[in-house]
């Protein structure tokens, strides 16, 4: 009987094998931090643009900007991508995968914002328009206006279609109260890590 | 002996001291692409049997308009295009930007991020020392020892890999910190990583103290002194090796007084002691960032800032010398104008002055290398006649020695 | 059917092949990136891809960078010196669509493909060498491979 290396090298795969330059050969493993090239979410993007907004890489004359935002949703141009991950840095739901990176920035808490938008309920007229271009849903409307803080992303799309001048006002949040949220936020955290 | 150019392109050389013209065989151009540039350039030799006789840079190739382009943009995006001004020293660029937009800024940054921006610009002046000498023993056809030095980087540029997640190009900073927190664990998969890369820079350093091959090509060769150090302003390693140690300017930056720097500096100024040099600054770096490591502040990593705007004038050490960031920053941190002085404008400049009197060819190109050229860095430049609307010069060298001189 | 001997001057074909990189007046990253897969780890010579940068000799031309004005003309005629069969592979972000370069402001003619013709671009700024090498280890051998029907094709338009 032939030694097995000499029958693997006369079988059909073995002599590919030695005439074969491509050997297979183990590629070190992508870095954990990794930034790969955006996989945007459809089902979970608003279509608020703040990802093209932050894209450092704008368009020319001939060539579209890296992350544009088309009528079915942001769409990446890979060959105009420099990976940077700011998109996914900026995005309000999530939406954003970067490679690896997206871990890291979703295992830090997502911070309380910074803003909030208000109603003015003597002025608000109660047309709607606000509603219907509100990307995330976050307004009601009976008479007046009412913005749910959680699910608005700060656009800043209501401040522009209202027709009543300062209707909707978007208001920075008191700095104090800023830290009690962030308190319990990371309270919250501690208990579901523990729990 | 110093020699000047007379008429057109370098047909004829006069000596300045006779007068007479010193005769020439023949001209030798090379590049924009040729085997020992990695980058556009193009020098000119004027050359009488092997001898260089005159040698002319001409630079131009590169020009991309990044300062016109940054103009406008906020901060976080025109910190991806600072990085984008040279691949190899793009830490430097990014962290000189940024500290810039930070000075102008209500508030400290955090102390954890910047230890650990210094800890990166460390990690990136090992792989850019490296991949320097790697191009000088390529250019003197000492293929081991470029090899050898390309593999050790491999090891510096895993380490840098482990923290920011990319090789080159990291966007790493953000005004106010870094980017992502690091662990425990990666600190000590990079010190690990390190101390084989200490042994092999060690073992490096005396390879090229003693073979005598190296020494036949590089000892008395290319020799900066201290005069043309002043004339030409070089800057970083090349002024460190003529006995410069006080051009590092990380002896005016935030984090180095509180780790006990001191500068690095040898007295021979040839591309045996510019290479030297290298090997004991990546030692240092090696030093330094173990000891980042060991007086790491806890706390968090990134603050955000308020900027309220202004002018701002930055310098940091880069791994090629002194780099320096004249800025306008408007309030909210929209870049208004930038201007950019790169170190390889003049350590490219002085081989003008220093190739001429090279016993060969392989000589002068062998010390263009061991200047560390970094073409990309250079070129921002136009001048445009405005009533003809022509290009007159497009980054070339003298115009924007002249341009930084305003700044500095 | 192609002949025996057409295949077999495509085996041999795909199987040496010289690369020159020409840098149009990028950042260098994608440079040292590409300098990079000629170490241990990457080794480009273990598949018979040998860096060469003397473009008269060479097989391949890997252009980085956005082309710059300086470098149009000079790219043309680079390109105009390579001999047949050739191939061009743009790396980088840069060399597909100018990359960050390209917008308003700056100073590039555009992408590679507007100046010579390409054959295969590799995205990423900059790519991972392990992208580089395995684009080009696919593209490369298949492009010299088929080079010898392409060819007869072409004449026989031609004809």
């Amino acid at each position: 009987m032939l030694p097995d290396y000499l029958s693997n090298i006369l079988t059909r795969k073995g002599g590919k094998r030695l005439l074969d330059a491509h050997s297979p050969r183990k590629i070190r493993d992508r870095p954990r931090r990794f930034r790969d090239f955006p996989i945007i979410d459809l089902d979970r993007c608003v279509n608020c643009g703040a990802c093209a907004d932050a894209c450092p890489v704008g368009e020319s004359d001939d060539q579209p900007p890296a992350l544009e935002i088309t009528d079915r949703g942001p769409v990446v141009h890979r060959e105009r991508c420099i990976r940077c991950g700011l998109c996914a840095e900026v995005c309000p739901v999530g939406a954003i995968e970067v490679g690896a990176l997206t871990r890291e920035v979703e295992e830090r808490i997502t911070p309380p914002k910074p803003a909030r938008v208000v109603v003015d309920e003597d002025l608000c007229v109660g047309c709607g328009r606000c509603r219907d271009v509100c990307p995330s849903d976050a307004i009601e409307v009976d008479d007046t206006a009412r913005v749910d803080p959680d699910r608005c992303v700060l656009c800043e799309r209501c401040i522009e279609a209202c027709p009543v001048a300062g209707a909707i006002k978007i208001i920075p949040m008191d700095v104090e109260e800023l830290s009690e949220r962030w308190a319990e936020r990371l309270k919250e955290a501690l208990r579901e890590a523990k729990g | 002996m110093e020699r000047r150019r007379k008429g057109e392109g370098n047909v004829r050389v006069v000596d300045v001291e006779t007068g007479e013209e010193v005769p020439i065989s023949h001209k030798v151009p090379i590049g924009p692409n040729h085997p020992i540039l990695k980058e556009p350039l193009r020098i000119k030799l004027a050359v009488r049997g092997e001898e260089v006789v005159d040698c002319k840079v001409e630079m131009g190739y590169c020009h991309r308009g990044i300062e016109k382009i940054m103009e406008g943009m906020p901060w976080q995006k025109a910190a991806f295009l600072a990085e984008r001004v040279c691949g190899i020293c793009s830490h430097a660029h990014n962290m000189c930007f940024v500290g810039g937009v930070e000075r102008v800024a209500e508030g400290e940054p955090a102390p954890r991020g910047l230890f650990l921006r210094v800890l990166v610009q460390e990690l990136d002046r090992i792989q850019s020392h490296l991949i320097a000498n790697a191009a000088y023993f390529y250019s003197i056809e000492h293929e081991t020892m470029f090899v050898w030095n390309m593999n050790t980087r491999e090891r510096v540029l895993d380490c840098i890999e482990e923290i920011t997640g990319n090789r080159i190009l990291t966007g790493w900073n953000v005004v106010g910190g870094v980017r992502v927190d690091v662990t425990e664990e990666q600190l000590e998969r990079v010190l690990e990583t390190l101390e084989e890369v200490r042994e092999d820079v060690k073992t490096y350093r005396r390879i090229a103290q003693t073979d005598p091959l190296i020494k036949l090509r590089s000892r008395g060769v290319g020799v900066i002194t201290r005069e043309h150090v002043r004339r030409y302003r070089v800057v970083g390693p090349q002024a460190r090796a003529s006995g410069v140690p006080e051009s590092d300017m990380r002896l005016q930056e935030p984090v180095y007084p509180e780790l006990g720097f001191k500068p690095v500096s040898r007295r021979r100024g040839d591309n045996l002691a510019r290479i030297l040099l290298r090997y004991d600054e990546c030692l240092q770096s090696i030093d330094l960032i173990e000891r980042i490591v060991d007086e790491l502040p806890e706390g968090e990593h990134r603050r955000e800032l308020e900027i309220r705007g202004g002018h701002v004038d930055n310098r940091v050490e880069a791994p090629r010398g002194e780099l320096v960031y004249d800025m306008e920053i408007s309030p909210g941190g929209v870049v208004r104008r930038v201007t950019i002085r790169t170190p390889s404008v003049p350590n490219i400049r002085v081989l003008e002055a220093i190739a001429p009197g090279c016993p060969s060819i392989a000589d002068a190109v062998a010390t263009y290398a061991s200047l560390d050229p970094c073409v990309a860095c250079n070129e921002r430049f136009v001048v445009v006649d405005e009533r003809r609307g022509k290009v007159l010069y497009e980054g070339r060298a003298r115009e924007v020695i002249r341009a930084c001189s305003r700044t500095t | 059917m192609r002949s025996l001997l057409e295949r077999l001057k495509g085996f041999v074909r795909s199987r040496s092949i010289h690369v020159t990189v020409v840098n149009t007046g990028g950042c260098n990253g994608c440079d040292i990136e590409i300098l990079a897969c000629y170490t241990y780890r990457y080794d480009l010579e273990q598949y018979g891809i040998y860096y060469h940068n003397n473009p008269r000799k060479s097989d391949v031309l890997i252009v980085t960078g956005p082309v710059t004005y300086q470098w149009r003309e000079k790219l043309k005629r680079l390109y105009r010196k390579v001999p047949e069969p050739k191939a061009v592979v743009a790396v980088g972000a840069c060399a597909c669509s100018g990359g960050i370069f390209n917008q308003n402001g700056g100073r590039v003619c555009g992408p590679v493909r507007e100046v010579i013709p390409v054959d295969a671009e590799v995205p990423g700024c900059p790519p991972r060498p392990e992208e580089i090498v395995s684009a080009i280890v696919e593209v490369v051998p298949r492009l010299f491979r088929s080079w010898e029907s392409r060819r007869g094709e072409a004449d026989g338009a031609e004809a």
